[in-house]
């Protein structure tokens, strides 16, 4: 579950909607800059002036910097821009929060990456080269995958997703759509939002609830 | 008369800047030294790994080099001032190279070397946003990005004056031997009987200080950061100005302290 009660921003003078959990919501915002602080402020990183943001039932601002941190294993969190650590090759960054949090090291989640990878559609032969690669020489629909990917990995209770639709082929948006669908199939409650400013990219997502924004304000 | 005002107002102003960044980067050390615990994680020993190896290991060579030139150099001056005189020598030796030139020469290498370099790092990772994507998947970005640089930037910055101070005596004995004729161990045992346990450990303390105002200072510069990509080279250069301030001070209070 993901709650914003009567939350107010910069952007926003009124943010109050719930994404329910098992379900997939969408909210669309009048720009990529509400977008954008609307996500940061729902994940702990831009306190909101007034309100309260909670998540999986769990007050984001109400408990310290280190209980954020806490909560936000437990959310997936797939990045418009990927997301990913430059400094890092592909694999590294999949298995970065699963390496940190767990003690997973990359060549033991080896199997469950592949598997991943083989259900967006990347052939065998290539996951070698893309897990290889750095983050840098990779097209926006890799850095999309690997955001997915890792996000999965952690099997998160709940995914938020930033326009991760937007600009993609829609066989490959599909793809990742039936990525998203099939861990929500087989974790039973995981609440899904997906963030955007382009309502049309979020077709393949197919969400229970919309919401848009509507001036300063985003409503159930 | 007015001219002169102003500069002084502006001057008074960049003291009070500076000494505003000198006390939130002691903040951030402290915030980072009570995440130290966190090097011993996987990923995070890993960043600390690669940050040994392109601070301490990749400076080795050029280190140790410029090392025996400035023991070489000394021995020279030294040589040409008293004449052959192998006790002053190995005293001058222990005077310039251990107690001031090699803590403080080692530093500045790894302030031209590396604090630039995590400076702009970790300045480029925050307008890219991952910093935040870190924190996103719950990973503390002190813990993450922070301690284990400073914790290898202190091992290196701590083993490189070793090195610097090794390759100075060794370098400035080798020359006074081959072409002034001191016999290479006489002259060893001199610089023996110069040097003490408390000149090596104030040496060593020096190197201990400079490493952790080097990494604080990249790190701090490198983390105020916000969004635009202007701001890079700006903190870059604000972190290699901090540490050239802050190490020539503690060095000189080092040295009055210890020495006075």
């Amino acid at each position: 579950m993901i709650e914003c009660r009567g939350v107010r921003t910069d952007s926003f003078d009124d943010l109050t909607f719930r994404a329910a959990p098992g379900e997939v919501t969408a909210v669309i915002t009048a720009s990529d800059d509400d977008r954008r602080e609307l996500l940061e402020t729902l994940l702990g990183l831009c306190r909101p002036r007034s309100g309260e943001v909670r998540i999986l039932d769990e007050d984001v601002y109400g408990r310290g910097a280190s209980a954020t941190l806490g909560l936000m294993k437990r959310v997936g969190v797939v990045w418009n821009g990927g997301g990913a650590i430059s400094n890092l090759n592909v694999c590294e960054n999949i298995t970065l929060p699963l390496w940190y949090h767990r003690g997973v090291r990359p060549g033991m989640a080896g199997d469950a990456v592949r598997a991943l990878l083989a259900a967006a559609g990347m052939r065998e032969e290539r996951v070698r080269k893309f897990l290889l690669s750095r983050p840098g020489d990779l097209a926006e629909h890799d850095l999309r995958l690997l955001s997915l990917v890792r996000a999965l990995l952690m099997e998160p209770e709940a995914v938020v997703c930033e326009s991760i639709f937007e600009g993609l082929a829609p066989e490959f948006a599909r793809a990742l759509a039936r990525m998203l669908d099939d861990y929500r199939a087989s974790h039973e409650g995981t609440t899904v939002l997906h963030i955007s400013s382009d309502e049309a990219s979020l077709a393949p997502a197919q969400p229970a609830l919309t919401l848009t924004q509507l001036g300063r304000e985003i409503h159930s | 008369m007015g001219a002169l005002w102003i500069d002084f107002e502006r001057i008074g102003r960049g003291v009070l800047r500076m000494l505003g960044h000198t006390r939130d980067t002691a903040r951030m050390l402290r915030d980072a030294v009570g995440r130290m615990g966190a090097v011993r994680r996987g990923p995070v020993l890993a960043v600390f790994s690669r940050q040994v190896y392109f601070t301490g290991i990749q400076a080795l060579a050029v280190t140790t080099a410029v090392g025996a030139v400035i023991g070489i150099v000394t021995i020279t001056q030294v040589a040409n001032i008293v004449g052959v005189n192998a006790v002053l020598t190995g005293r001058i030796l222990v005077w310039i190279v251990v107690r001031e030139l090699g803590p403080l020469l080692a530093a500045i290498f790894v302030i031209a070397r590396s604090s630039t370099a995590v400076a702009a790092e970790l300045a480029s990772m925050n307008v890219s946003g991952e910093v935040r994507a870190l924190r996103a998947m719950g990973i503390d970005p002190i813990s993450y990005l922070i301690a284990p640089r400073i914790a290898a930037v202190v091992l290196s910055v701590f083993i490189l004056t070793f090195y610097f101070q090794m390759a100075a005596v060794f370098g400035g004995l080798s020359l006074a031997s081959l072409v002034l004729r001191d016999p290479f161990l006489a002259q060893l045992r001199n610089i023996f009987s110069a040097l003490k346990v408390f000149e090596i450990s104030v040496s060593l303390a020096k190197g201990l200080v400079f490493g952790v105002v080097i990494a604080g200072s990249a790190c701090y510069h490198g983390m105020r950061v916000q969004t635009s990509i202007t701001e890079v080279p700006q903190v870059t250069t604000a972190a290699v100005m901090q540490s050239l301030v802050l190490i020539v001070a503690a060095d000189a209070a080092i040295t009055l302290v210890s020495f006075v």
